[in-house]
């Protein structure tokens, strides 16, 4: 990918492999998940009056090897990358990482709309924008003198 | 009468009189300041010449090449130390480092201190840490302010900083220590090494450096992978009781 090229990956919900996906990335809670060496990645959760934007730093990965589903109320993402090689700084001298694969699920503090979801691959880097549901109707306020 | 217990302890073994520049770089923000120091030490081949110690840091030793060492090192060569946190000092730590750092220079005769870091910034969130970012620089005196403008860095003439780069400005200049801070805009929450890329652009011309940038944009990936744990420990340090996320607010 050129920089400062943008991808725009439209998610769409509801087929029988990502709901595969997402029952098994919701049993991976630990660094390493039980059935494959998935690290999680560093996640982001921002929640404003309209929408929920959900961050993931995959460094590796390119806007193919990304799969993100969406419900109401989680996002999960699965994730692959190529090889890399090449020395460490100071701060991170650990070997050199052959592939990478990322597995996470994050709940989401308010229920949103996945139908109208997307999701923006940029530098390694995903962002998943949903808006909030909104649901529920406007209630009469009765008052005192009302029941006179 | 029992002196109090020294809260920290900066060993360096390192000469003395050479009117050194201090770098320091610690994890704050997009581990910036970590990152580009860290990538001075290794291209620059800057050796360790000693360690900050104290009570107040957590029960961290790092272990490279199999020998353990303090996770707060001093690295020099010639006229040049960096000072290298690979632990978040935040809170009372971040005040009694930083007063001894400042100490330190002064005691040293340094010519300046510089600090490095990122600065959270939604135009970076926006284009997702592609690239090259903006460095804004900020000096305790006159001729600290005409040498960030100098190096091609953007003025910080308004606004606040936060976090342990704030103390180290304000003991620097309780100490009369010449000192700057350069703040490139970065990602909060992610490791951002083309922000380090900026950073040392700008360390290249305050400092008269020759750190070439290739190498760091090209394992800006692997750079992102390994510092993934450091970038967890930061976000929950600033978290804790106490704490002032490093950051700065300017325009």
């Amino acid at each position: 990918m050129m920089p400062g090229e943008d991808d725009d990956i439209e998610q769409s919900t509801g087929d029988l492999g990502r709901m595969f996906t997402e029952a098994f990335s919701a049993m991976g809670t630990s660094l390493f998940g039980p059935f494959s060496a998935s690290l999680r990645p560093l996640s982001r959760v921002v929640v404003d009056n309209e929408s929920v934007t959900v961050t993931f730093d995959l460094p590796g990965v390119s806007k193919e090897g990304v799969s993100v589903v969406c419900t109401q109320d989680f996002v999960s993402i699965e994730a692959e990358g190529r090889k890399h090689s090449g020395s460490a700084g100071q701060a991170g001298r650990v070997s050199s990482v052959e592939y990478v694969k990322y597995s996470e699920r994050v709940a989401l503090p308010v229920l949103v709309d996945p139908d109208r979801g997307s999701a923006r691959f940029r530098n390694g880097i995903i962002v998943v924008k949903v808006p909030r549901l909104r649901s529920g109707r406007q209630l009469k306020v009765a008052g005192a003198q009302d029941k006179k | 009468m029992p002196s109090a217990p020294q809260r920290v302890q900066i060993v360096d073994t390192g000469p003395k009189g050479n009117k050194p520049t201090v770098i320091v770089g610690v994890p704050e923000a997009g581990l910036v300041g970590t990152i580009a120091s860290s990538y001075l030490v290794e291209q620059l081949k800057l050796e360790e010449r000693g360690f900050i110690d104290s009570d107040l840091m957590p029960p961290v030793m790092v272990v490279h090449s199999s020998v353990v060492r303090y996770p707060l090192h001093i690295f020099g060569k010639g006229n040049l130390i960096v000072v290298l946190s690979e632990v978040p000092l935040v809170g009372r730590l971040a005040v009694e480092v930083s007063k001894e750092v400042a100490a330190w220079a002064k005691s040293l005769k340094a010519d300046r201190v510089v600090g490095i870091s990122g600065a959270p910034s939604n135009e970076r969130e926006q284009t997702q840490g592609d690239g090259k970012s903006a460095v804004v620089g900020v000096g305790n005196d006159q001729e600290s302010i005409e040498a960030v403008k100098a190096s091609g860095a953007l003025p910080f003439e308004d606004g606040v900083i936060s976090g342990f780069y704030a103390s180290l400005m304000k003991y620097c200049t309780r100490d009369q220590q010449s000192a700057v801070v350069l703040l490139a805009e970065s990602l909060a929450q992610f490791p951002d090494p083309g922000a380090a890329v900026s950073i040392i652009d700008s360390l290249n011309k305050l400092l008269s450096l020759k750190v070439d940038t290739k190498p760091l944009v090209q394992e800006a990936e692997g750079i992102r992978l390994r510092t993934r744990e450091l970038m967890q420990q930061t976000q929950q340090a600033q978290q804790q009781p106490g704490a002032t996320s490093g950051g700065s607010a300017y325009r």
